[in-house]
C-alpha cells in the first residue's frame, strides 16, 4: 500500500497529475489516495519532489 | 438540448482565471472548475517574476506599476495589489565562480507575490458573474454534438458539465489535452522535479539580482537558481530541477553546503519549500479540438510564465466570445499563440543549448568557457529563451581561440549543439 507523509507533502499535485489509474486526488486540499484504485505502480513514489509517498507493508 | 453555461474553463490559475473573467465581463455565461479548495494558497513551485521588461518578450513591452499590470501591446491591465522587487541583472556563475552578467540600466524584471495575484484575479472573477466550483477536479473533456462536456468530481462524485465552449488551463500536466487527443504528437521528454526552498538568514552580496550557478558538481541536470522574494531580504528563494527520480533537494544541499556561494546560507533556515513534478512536451501547434481550446501552459512547452498566461486567457475569452457570435475567433487566437510564444519558433533549438550545460560538460570545462568572456558587459535580459543564445554566441566570439587552446573541447561543443531540443532533454534520467 503506499501512503502519503503529510509533512512532506507540498500539495502541489505532481503525483495528482501523473498517476495513471486517477488515484490521487485533493480532499479538501490535502492529497489523498484512493486504495481502490491504486495499483501501487509507484509513479507518484518516483515523481514527488519531496519525496512525500512511501510504500507500506499491508 | 440547451446548455446550462457558454463556456467551462478547466483551472484556476492565471491563464483560467483571466479567461473566466475576460468571457464573462463579455456577458457570457461561463463556469471555472478548481481542484484546489484554496485558490490562493501557493504551493506549487513556479516562477514569481514579471520579466522581460526590458521590452519585446511575447510580442509585449510590459509595465509595471503599483496596483496594476499594464499589456499596452495586447491593450488590456490586470489588477495587481502585492509588494514588487525590481531585478537589474541575471548573473550566472560557473562552479569555480567566474561570472558572467547580464544587467541593466532599467529593471529587467519585477519580483512579485503570485498569492496576491490570484487573490485580486479571483476577486475579479466573482465580480464578473463567473459560477466558481472549487474543490472540483476536471478528469476529461469530450466533444458533443451542441458543443462540449468535462466530467467532474465533486464531493466524491463524478458528473457530467455541459456547455457550448470549453478552455483547458489545467496546466503542464493537463488530463484535459490527453483526453482530447492534442498530446497525440507530443512525445514526453521525461519527468522533471523542482524543489523551491523560501530561506531566511541568507547573506546575499548580490541584491536585486537572479542568480544560476552551473557545474555538474552542484547538479547533474541543470544549475539551482537564487533571488530575493518580494517580501524583503529576509525571505530568498533557492531553486533547483533533477529529471525523475533524482532528489533535487540535494542539488540545494549542495548549493548551501559545498559550493562557491555556500557562505551565504551559514546562518540560512529552510521556511518553507515548494514542489512540482512536469512532464514537457513540445508545445501545441494548434490548440483546437473541436469546441476545446488548450491555453497556457496546457498546450505549451513547459511554461507560458504568469504574463503568458495571462494573455492566453485574455485572448481566448475573447476567442471564444467571437466564436458563440457565430464568427472566428479561433484561427486568430491560434495565429497569435504561435507568433507570440518563443517555444513557436523553430530556434527553440537553442533552449536545449542553455539547459545542456551541466549534464555534458566538466566543472573544469565550464570554468574555462565562463572565464573567456568574464567582465564583457551584456546586455540586460532575464529572458530564458535569450539568455541561452547569448552566452554561446558570446563564448563562439571566442571560438579561434578554444580551437587553438581546447581543441578536444571544441569539437565536444560542435556535437552538442547539433542535438534537437527532444534530444538534449531526454538524458539520462536515471542519474
Amino acid at each position: 500500500m503506499i501512503k502519503i507523509d503529510i509533512e512532506k507533502c507540498t500539495g502541489c499535485g505532481g503525483c495528482i497529475d501523473l498517476c495513471p489509474q486517477i488515484a490521487i486526488a485533493l480532499i479538501n486540499d490535502v492529497v489523498t489516495i484512493d486504495e481502490e484504485k491504486c495499483n501501487e505502480c509507484k509513479i507518484c513514489v518516483k515523481v514527488c519532489p519531496t519525496n512525500a509517498p512511501y510504500e507500506v507493508e499491508q | 438540448m440547451a446548455t446550462q453555461y457558454d463556456l467551462i474553463v478547466i483551472g484556476a490559475g492565471p491563464a483560467g482565471l483571466m479567461a473566466a473573467k475576460t468571457a464573462a465581463e463579455q456577458s457570457l455565461k461561463v463556469v471555472l472548475i478548481e481542484r484546489r479548495k484554496d485558490i490562493t494558497k501557493w504551493t506549487r513551485a513556479d516562477c514569481m517574476m514579471f520579466y522581460g521588461l526590458e521590452g519585446g518578450f511575447l510580442g509585449e513591452d510590459l509595465k509595471v506599476e503599483i496596483g496594476k499590470v499594464i499589456f499596452p501591446r495586447n491593450g488590456f491591465e490586470v489588477k495587481y495589489s502585492g509588494g514588487l522587487y525590481p531585478l537589474y541583472h541575471w548573473r550566472v556563475m560557473s562552479p569555480g565562480g567566474h561570472r558572467i552578467d547580464f544587467s541593466g540600466d532599467n529593471p529587467i524584471a519585477t519580483v512579485f507575490d503570485k498569492e496576491i495575484l490570484l487573490r485580486d484575479l479571483l476577486g475579479e472573477v466573482e465580480k464578473s458573474g463567473v459560477t466558481l466550483f472549487s474543490g472540483t477536479p476536471g478528469i476529461k473533456a469530450e466533444n458533443t454534438k451542441e458543443g462540449a462536456k468535462v466530467l467532474i468530481k465533486s464531493e466524491g462524485k463524478e458528473s457530467w458539465l455541459e456547455a457550448k465552449k470549453v478552455i483547458a488551463a489545467d496546466g503542464v500536466n493537463s488530463r484535459i489535452t490527453e483526453s482530447v487527443g492534442l498530446n497525440k504528437e507530443r512525445p514526453p521528454m521525461g519527468t522533471f522535479k523542482v524543489v523551491q526552498y523560501i530561506m531566511e538568514g541568507v547573506e546575499n552580496p548580490y541584491p536585486n539580482s537572479w542568480v544560476q550557478i552551473y557545474g555538474q558538481s552542484i547538479s547533474p541536470f541543470a544549475p539551482p537558481h537564487f533571488l530575493q522574494t518580494v517580501h524583503g531580504e529576509s525571505l530568498h528563494k533557492l531553486g533547483a530541477i533533477r529529471p525523475a527520480p533524482g532528489n533535487p533537494e540535494e542539488d540545494l544541499k549542495t548549493v548551501m553546503e559545498k559550493s562557491c556561494l555556500s557562505s551565504w546560507f551559514k546562518k540560512a533556515k529552510v521556511v518553507y519549500k515548494m514542489g512540482v513534478s512536469v512532464k514537457p512536451k513540445m508545445p501545441i501547434e494548434k490548440p483546437i479540438m473541436g469546441n476545446i481550446l488548450a491555453i497556457g501552459d496546457a498546450a505549451a512547452f513547459v511554461e507560458v510564465e504568469n504574463q503568458g498566461a495571462l494573455m492566453c486567457g485574455y485572448h481566448a475569452g475573447h476567442a471564444i466570445l467571437k466564436e458563440i457570435e457565430g464568427k472566428d475567433g479561433i484561427t486568430e487566437y491560434i495565429d497569435w499563440w504561435q507568433k507570440s510564444f518563443e517555444f513557436n519558433n523553430p530556434d527553440i533549438q537553442r533552449i536545449a543549448q542553455g539547459y545542456a550545460i551541466n549534464p555534458y560538460y566538466e566543472d573544469e570545462e565550464i570554468d574555462y568557457l565562463f572565464s573567456l568572456v568574464e567582465g564583457e558587459s551584456f546586455e540586460g535580459t532575464i529572458n530564458q529563451y535569450k539568455i541561452p543564445k547569448m552566452l554561446w554566441d558570446a563564448i563562439f566570439r571566442h571560438k579561434e581561440r578554444i580551437q587553438r587552446e581546447r581543441p578536444e573541447l571544441s569539437q565536444k561543443i560542435e556535437g552538442i549543439h547539433s542535438m534537437t531540443t527532444q534530444e538534449a532533454f531526454t538524458i539520462d534520467q536515471e542519474k
